[in-house]
């Protein structure tokens, strides 16, 4: 059992987040007009944000739950997120943004698993260039690349297109159907765009 | 330039080292706490740091001697433990420069650190790292024009301090008289040479400062 289930509340200034739902594996896609709180959805997936109320699990693990307490923090919760922007480091290299995980690995089994990543999302020679230096379509792999390379049991897409002009998003959007499903991890992606859904 | 010239030029290259260097040490956390972290009594630090900037000197000087003199509420019991008083000593003088050096070192970091990306940081926690680590690893070295911007003011106001210090620590030639007060102490016995060396000095030291500040930015840039 793999699957999402999330039921939460989160109070804000002139601003309630009711969200109740489940999914199974495979890419959930979380559609809506912007201000419907559905990055603030992400962020409570993360445990960035902490929900009032609601028990959030995973696979059977319980990530949150108001009424026992339990508030697993974003650094043990293996959520992989790609933010809308990105959020790349500007100060690291390719390599070390996609190794900035693995921190607490082996040497050799981080230098392995970054090679890995690179290679899967086709940022090969690009390792030793810093983000100002790609391109948009480049950053959102490195981006999601990062994300993978901590083998999340669950991954979470904010916006993945949005911050690409039109004919690329169009290019990209099957590429990261693609990618999404030979991954195979369960994911979550949140947009405003019908056609993206 | 006399000798009593040259000590006060090296006790004052040596307050202003240290009083940096203390700024540092409590300063950059000091920002990054303010930045970063919300608590009870954040608004009433915030103001205490901040007012040596606007108070004039002599008054941050007047509750520094209220503080820390012979009687005063720090400096008495210390007085009646140890016999010694940190009034009058050059360690007054670092005191003196480190206080009126804070505000412009934790405003200017301050403002770089609340300029760094919140989403970095929040990416930085979902891949493992604690608080620490992350201001560390992201938030301080992203942060790190500014930072060093300010630890040049910083630098450069102690330096120049000249009220607090001469409040707390006096215009001892060859103990506490740094170039400030020597510049002063010279002008009013009409000594206009002397004066006119260590003004040109100061100014020639500030520039250098400001050189190699300006330096290592474009090489952090």
């Amino acid at each position: 059992m793999t699957g999402l289930e999330i039921r939460l509340t989160k109070r804000l200034a002139g601003f309630t987040l009711d969200v109740a739902w489940s999914a199974g594996d495979g890419v959930a896609v979380l559609f809506g007009p912007s201000g419907a709180g559905k990055t603030l959805t992400l962020q409570c997936l993360a445990g960035l944000i902490r929900p009032d109320a609601g028990r959030i699990a995973l696979g059977g693990r319980v990530l949150f739950d108001a009424d026992s307490g339990i508030d697993v923090p974003p650094q043990q919760r293996r959520v992989g997120y790609v933010f809308q922007g990105y959020a790349l480091f500007p100060h690291l290299t390719v390599a070390d943004n996609v190794g900035f995980g693995l921190r607490d690995r082996p040497r050799v089994e981080r230098a392995r698993r970054v090679a890995d990543v690179v290679q899967r999302l086709g940022l090969g020679g690009l390792e030793r260039r810093y983000p100002r230096e790609l391109s948009g379509g480049e950053r959102q792999r490195v981006a999601l690349g990062r994300a993978l390379a901590i083998e999340p049991a669950l991954l979470l897409l904010d916006e993945p297109l949005s911050a690409l002009d039109a004919p690329l998003r169009r290019a990209l959007r099957d590429e990261l159907r693609a990618l999404l499903s030979e991954v195979g991890t369960a994911a979550v992606v949140v947009t405003h765009d019908f056609t993206e859904a | 330039m006399s000798g009593e010239g040259i000590d006060a030029l090296a006790l004052s290259i040596r307050v202003a080292i240290l009083a940096t260097f203390i700024n540092a040490v409590v300063g950059i956390p000091l920002a990054w706490v303010l930045a970063r972290r919300r608590f009870r009594g954040r608004g009433a630090v915030d103001l205490l740091v901040t007012l040596p900037l606007v108070l004039p000197p002599t008054v941050t000087g007047y509750y520094l001697i209220v503080l820390l003199g012979r009687r005063g509420w720090l400096g008495a019991p210390l007085y009646a433990a140890t016999g010694w008083t940190v009034a009058f000593t050059w360690y007054a003088a670092v005191i003196a420069a480190t206080l009126m050096a804070l505000p412009l070192l934790v405003r200017t970091a301050r403002a770089a650190i609340e300029s760094v990306d919140r989403d970095l940081e929040k990416a930085a926690f979902t891949l493992g790292r604690s608080e620490w680590r992350v201001a560390l690893e992201v938030t301080l070295p992203l942060a790190r024009n500014g930072i060093l911007a300010g630890l040049v003011l910083a630098f450069a106001r102690a330096l120049g301090e000249f009220g607090a210090t001469l409040m707390l620590a006096g215009n001892i030639p060859g103990r506490t008289q740094t170039v400030p007060l020597a510049i002063y102490t010279a002008v009013q016995t009409g000594e206009s040479g002397e004066a006119l060396v260590l003004v040109i000095v100061l100014t020639l030291v500030s520039c250098i400062v400001l050189l190699a500040a300006g330096r290592l930015g474009a090489r952090a840039a």
